[in-house]
């Protein structure tokens, strides 16, 4: 058997394992070790899997724990209240106005967490209540926070975005930026498909109570605690003060800082979020780690060679092949996490993405696909059948079923995959802003 | 007796977790925030690339544990849900105990790689810390993941074999 043969046939029992409910690393692991072995032999097999812990613990990667600390203490701040009553305060007399604020207030919580579930349960405990409260339809209301909630990976801060860059040795700045826009375009039609579906069904979204301008001002006031932060994480890594990898360390520790001064954090839930952040830390590593090994395998199988050659013996245009590599990654996204798909598929994708043509430098290409990657996994986090935002949402509110959370997902789909085109058909939409600050 | 060492178990995971988090606290978190303040005023503190790179070690092994038994770790459960509830277990248990031999393997390969570290003295660049310090807590996480699933695949075997019940306060 050539080791091309034995890297599809672990290839095949990684799949098989995973779907059997090893824990995703646990299933990369195996197939690797495997691989090496039945090609290089023990010796081999042990050599690289004893360099996996240092090897997947590098320092860059520090910036991951950091973030996710950031997140959980962001959630218990008391900061997505004053965003949600910020938006509404704009926007909440409109008809559809609640979800649009709930939508807002989803992209202000992103610029403070760097992860969809987070944003999507903590926006959801904040906005269903209240939209329940004007007789908003369940369906759009809970499909708004599922939707939301994804914006949460593109505006920066985003951990996965961060892994990527670590990943393909790309700049983590560049990537920040490049998620900026592209995550202001999901906002905007999120927005207009509720517009849309208020148009079509007032009676789904009545108008809730038009405050004077006096009110909204006060309420947009409200959320200087968030600007301040967002200055200073996002301020501080353009304007060198401190790095990418140390934005995230100020932002931690900026969040700790705000909840302490409003008295959220009582030793109980300090210890809450510490636990969540360890254990959110340890999940991701385990795939870290199976991603460092995986990569490893696919290069002593050869596997990535034979699809770059594949690939340009095809005939099929660049485009073609991106569509077929964003085809596979919807396909997984129905049933895996995103974070697990990334680093199961970066290894493979990307050195055959780098030897196609999009008239862009290498640089430009590989922030144009971390982006379109990122938002096609994250378009996963609402598809069935394992649409985790959409559990998320049926967790903050057990009394919505979920066959209606995913009928309410379904407007917000299309308005991903028009998100999704017009950034296939626009790089600029990404590329501009890392151009623009160099 | 189960549940005995599942009390232990559950004790000893969540404390070395909290231990983790502690060095998340401490040596990621402050040394970075003291080390840009300081950086301002023209000073460092000595060697925090590799304070954060520890207390990113630590925090990771140490986590590791208490998120296998959690349930933490990422997994597909779709396919599995629609089984009957002890075939559903027995397949629980196998990947449970493909889990313990993963890990156990990869404390024997990096114990290799840090015995050399130990036996040839290797010291780190800035602080001139013994590398072995790196190490201790990923082969010692690592290592207790091992008892944690094989105590975990104990219990699904006894609901594959219908002997035993979740754990309180779990339907799986």
């Amino acid at each position: 058997m050539t080791p091309l043969i034995i890297g599809i046939l672990f290839t095949i029992l990684l799949f098989v394992l995973i779907g059997l409910r090893v824990p995703v690393a646990v299933s990369m692991l195996v197939a690797a070790i495997g691989g090496i072995l039945v090609i290089q032999g023990w010796r081999a097999a042990a050599f690289q899997l004893g360099a996996v812990p240092f090897a997947s613990t590098a320092y860059a990667l520090s910036v991951v724990p950091l973030f996710v600390l950031m997140g959980a203490f962001a959630a218990r701040t008391g900061l997505a209240r004053e965003l949600y009553d910020a938006a509404n305060a704009m926007t909440g007399h409109r008809r559809g106005g609640l979800a649009m604020g709930t939508v807002a207030g989803c992209a202000g919580f992103s610029t403070i967490c760097g992860s969809s579930l987070a944003t999507a349960a903590t926006m959801g405990g904040v906005s269903l209540k209240e939209m329940a409260r004007y007789g908003y339809d369940n369906r759009l209301s809970s499909g708004a926070v599922a939707a939301g909630g994804t914006i949460g990976i593109l505006i920066p801060p985003s951990v996965i975005l961060v892994i990527y860059a670590i990943l393909t040795e790309q700049s983590v700045g560049a990537l920040f930026a490049a998620g900026l826009l592209p995550g202001i375009l999901l906002t905007a039609l999120f927005m207009v498909t509720i517009w849309l579906w208020a148009r079509l069904r007032p009676g789904a979204a009545p108008r809730s109570d038009r405050l004077p301008w006096r009110q909204r001002l006060q309420a947009l006031a409200g959320i200087w605690a968030v600007l301040l932060l967002v200055l200073l994480v996002i301020g501080g890594i353009y304007t060198g003060f401190f790095t990418p990898t140390e934005s995230a360390g100020i932002g931690a520790f900026g969040t700790f800082l705000i909840g302490l001064a409003r008295r959220r954090f009582t030793a109980k839930v300090l210890i809450e979020c510490l636990l969540e952040a360890s254990v959110t830390t340890a999940m991701i590593f385990l795939i870290i780690f199976g991603s460092t090994l995986f990569s490893t395998f696919l290069t002593v199988t050869g596997i990535t060679q034979a699809l770059t050659a594949l690939t340009s013996q095809s005939g099929l245009a660049p485009i073609t092949i991106l569509l077929l590599m964003l085809a596979v990654l919807m396909v997984l996204g129905c049933f895996m996490d995103s974070l697990g798909i990334v680093l199961l598929t970066v290894p493979v994708f990307f050195p055959v993405l780098m030897t196609l043509d999009f008239g862009m430098g290498a640089v430009e290409t590989g922030i144009w696909f971390g982006i379109l990657l990122v938002m096609t996994v994250e378009m996963g986090l609402i598809t069935p059948p394992v649409g985790m935002n959409v559990f998320i949402v049926r967790g903050v509110a057990p009394d919505i079923p979920i066959g209606r959370i995913y009928a309410g997902v379904l407007p917000f789909l299309v308005a991903f995959l028009a998100a999704i085109a017009l950034i296939l058909l626009m790089p600029e939409i990404a590329l501009w802003l890392p151009g623009l600050l160099g | 007796m189960l549940a005995a060492a599942e009390r232990a178990t559950a004790w000893t995971t969540r404390a070395m977790a909290l231990i983790g988090a502690l060095a998340l606290a401490l040596l990621m978190v402050l040394v970075t925030v003291i080390d840009v303040v300081l950086r301002q005023a023209g000073l460092a503190i000595p060697g925090a690339f590799e304070l954060v790179t520890l207390g990113m070690r630590v925090l990771v092994a140490l986590a590791m544990p208490y998120a296998f038994w959690i349930g933490g770790h990422v997994a597909v459960e779709l396919f599995t849900d629609r089984l009957p509830d002890r075939l559903r277990a027995a397949i629980i248990a196998l990947g449970l105990v493909l889990a313990g031999l993963v890990m156990a393997l990869l404390v024997w390969a990096s114990w290799g790689r840090a015995a050399n570290a130990l036996r040839r003295g290797d010291i780190t660049v800035d602080l001139g810390m013994p590398e072995i310090v790196f190490w201790i807590p990923l082969l010692a996480g690592a290592a207790l993941c091992v008892p944690v699933v094989a105590l975990m695949a104990v219990r699904q075997a006894g609901i594959a074999l219908g002997v035993l019940s979740p754990r309180p306060g779990r339907t799986v």
